[in-house]
């Protein structure tokens, strides 16, 4: 019954077991994405030491795109520059679009099935997004 | 005795019923659709299609404006639809029937046109928990403007208004009680008739969004003893873009127009303009006219199904449904209030409202998830969002069958 290959293992996988779920005991800056037409939220805390994301925590609630996107953008970002994240983004966005895959995404890529659920879109950005206010708030000054 | 009788105990014959409704034939993703978000929006009966479309294609004129024979045909047909529908919930007059674009049109109507003028700083508005924010936000709105205050009536864990709370919040500065008939997001059907009483013998008048309920229920609004109340068309199986305000005659003619423009208007003078008398002082511009006319050919539909008769079948439905559903591992119910209205609201264990939406439309099952449009609701059951089934009297059982079967598919693959 998976509509159009939205529910893949690896996503499910990532659902059922979110990887980077948790509050960091040090972060450097918080952010929030929200989505008002479901009433989700996902917050994120980021540790940033020399230019660089080696640590990030997200938390909230979301549906099983929502974690699993979470997850591997998790798995993508880890120890990779702050400046990263835009190419991601642009990268997904691709694949959204037009279901061109980039290695940048790593597992992302694996939500390709979201091409045919365009109501959908939406909740796998919610993490993009909870990174990328984090990223623009002053920082929480925690870290280093 | 057959498995599936021709007719079941409402006398209803169903497949008769759904071959007037053509959405319902067709397929998604190859599967037999079945519709089971009717209170967000109900499908259209062919007898509605037709009349919009023989409105068009026959007697398309603006109205109340032209004297050709068109402009006549098209002012008869929808001054026509007027008295249809004041018939129907028993208006004291056409005259009463604001005709508005639907239920939200009609709740800002009020707050813009009665409450603003009249709230004063230290005013309030009692709204309910379970409200729809058509019936929370324009109050928000007349509030700030005029430095009155929101009162919020709250709801048992079963989703019914704790009666006993209400005398408690009528209090001398509370200048309206505003509330759901019927809630979207739970199905409780509200003793309005009673609550009106109350507030009546205060002096408060009784705003009720009624969207909810003429789809399922007779409305007699002289018998409510309300002052507004406010309905959808599209939720009745008329077209989208259709509503009406009933408010007492003394009410609308105490009320300044809201909107400025044509068909408003008694005389305009760079000086200064008169204006029409209600209803047409509240109905600016060239209205829906093609939809007002489909939504009295929807009123007919139900007259002739008969409102007894949709009502006993769909007590049917919600029985069968409920049961069927709670049969699904971890599936909770919000809102259990007794006599409900066919809607169920639900959420499955470790399973997200978006994913069973989603994961049961790939077998052709329509139903809705989120908030439906009921934050603070959403937020007294401490959820983000949930699944609701919304059920009307041409669903079936083996439809809902379909759906607890799919819906117990989708928890085994994601819980």
């Amino acid at each position: 019954m998976d509509p159009a290959g939205l529910y893949r293992e690896v996503v499910i996988a990532h659902n059922r077991a979110p990887r980077h779920f948790g509050v960091l005991a040090r972060a450097t800056h918080a952010g929030r994405g929200a989505n008002p037409a479901c009433g989700d939220e996902l917050c994120v805390q980021l540790h940033v030491e020399g230019g660089r994301v080696v640590d990030l925590g997200f938390s909230g609630e979301g549906c099983a795109v929502a974690i699993a996107a979470a997850s591997m953008l998790g798995d993508a970002l880890g120890g990779a520059a702050t400046g990263h994240v835009g190419r991601v983004r642009e990268a997904f966005a691709r694949l959204l679009e037009a279901g061109a895959p980039d290695p940048l995404l790593g597992e992302l890529a694996a939500l390709s099935g979201l091409r045919a659920h365009p109501a959908r879109h939406r909740c796998a950005w919610l993490a993009f997004e909870a990174v990328e206010d984090a990223l623009a708030s002053p920082p929480t000054g925690a870290g280093t | 005795m057959n498995a599936l009788p021709a007719r079941d105990l409402a006398g209803f014959d169903v497949e008769r019923v759904r071959a007037d409704f053509p959405a319902l034939s067709r397929l998604v993703h190859g599967k037999p659709l079945v519709y089971f978000d009717n209170a967000n929006t109900a499908q259209r009966p062919r007898a509605v299609i037709d009349a919009v479309v023989e409105y068009y294609t026959e007697h398309n004129a603006n109205v109340s404006r032209a004297v050709h024979t068109l402009g006549a045909e098209a002012t008869a047909l929808y001054e026509g639809a007027r008295d249809r529908l004041a018939r129907w919930i028993n208006a004291g007059s056409r005259d009463e029937v604001v005709f508005t674009s639907g239920t939200t049109m009609a709740t800002n109507l009020v707050a813009y046109a009665w409450a603003m003028p009249r709230l004063r700083e230290g005013d309030a508005i009692v709204v309910t928990t379970m409200e729809h924010h058509a019936n929370i936000v324009p109050w928000q709105l007349a509030c700030e403007r005029s430095g009155a205050k929101l009162k919020v009536w709250p709801i048992t864990p079963e989703g019914e208004l704790v009666e006993d709370a209400l005398d408690r919040l009528l209090t001398p500065e509370v200048k309206l009680l505003a509330l759901t008939h019927v809630s979207n997001a739970l199905g409780t059907v509200n003793p309005v008739a009673r609550i009106a009483a109350q507030a009546r013998a205060r002096g408060i008048p009784v705003l009720v969004d009624g969207s909810q309920a003429l789809p399922h229920l007779a409305v007699d609004v002289q018998a409510l003893g309300v002052d507004f109340y406010c309905f959808t068309g599209h939720k009745m199986f008329g077209p989208t873009g259709t509503g009406a305000l009933w408010a007492r005659r003394e009410i609308l003619e105490s009320m300044p127009p809201f909107l400025g423009g044509g068909e408003m208007i008694r005389t305009v003078r760079f000086e200064g303009s008169t204006w029409a008398d209600p209803p047409h002082r509240f109905e600016a511009g060239t209205p829906n006219i093609a939809g007002f006319i489909g939504l009295a050919a929807a009123v007919d539909y139900l007259a002739g199904l008969g409102i007894e008769r949709i009502a006993a079948r769909e007590r049917d439905l919600l029985a069968h449904a409920t049961a069927r559903f709670l049969e699904v591992p971890g599936l909770r119910i919000l809102g259990t209030a007794p006599g409900k209205a066919p809607v169920i609201s639900f959420l499955v264990g470790g399973v997200h409202a978006h994913d069973l939406a989603t994961l049961i439309d790939a077998e052709g099952i329509a139903v809705r998830s989120g908030h439906h449009c009921a934050h603070p609701l959403m937020q007294h059951y401490g959820v983000a969002a949930t699944a609701r089934a919304s059920l009307a009297f041409y669903n079936t059982h083996a439809e809902i069958d379909r759906c607890a079967e799919a819906l117990e598919r989708a928890r085994r693959m994601l819980a």
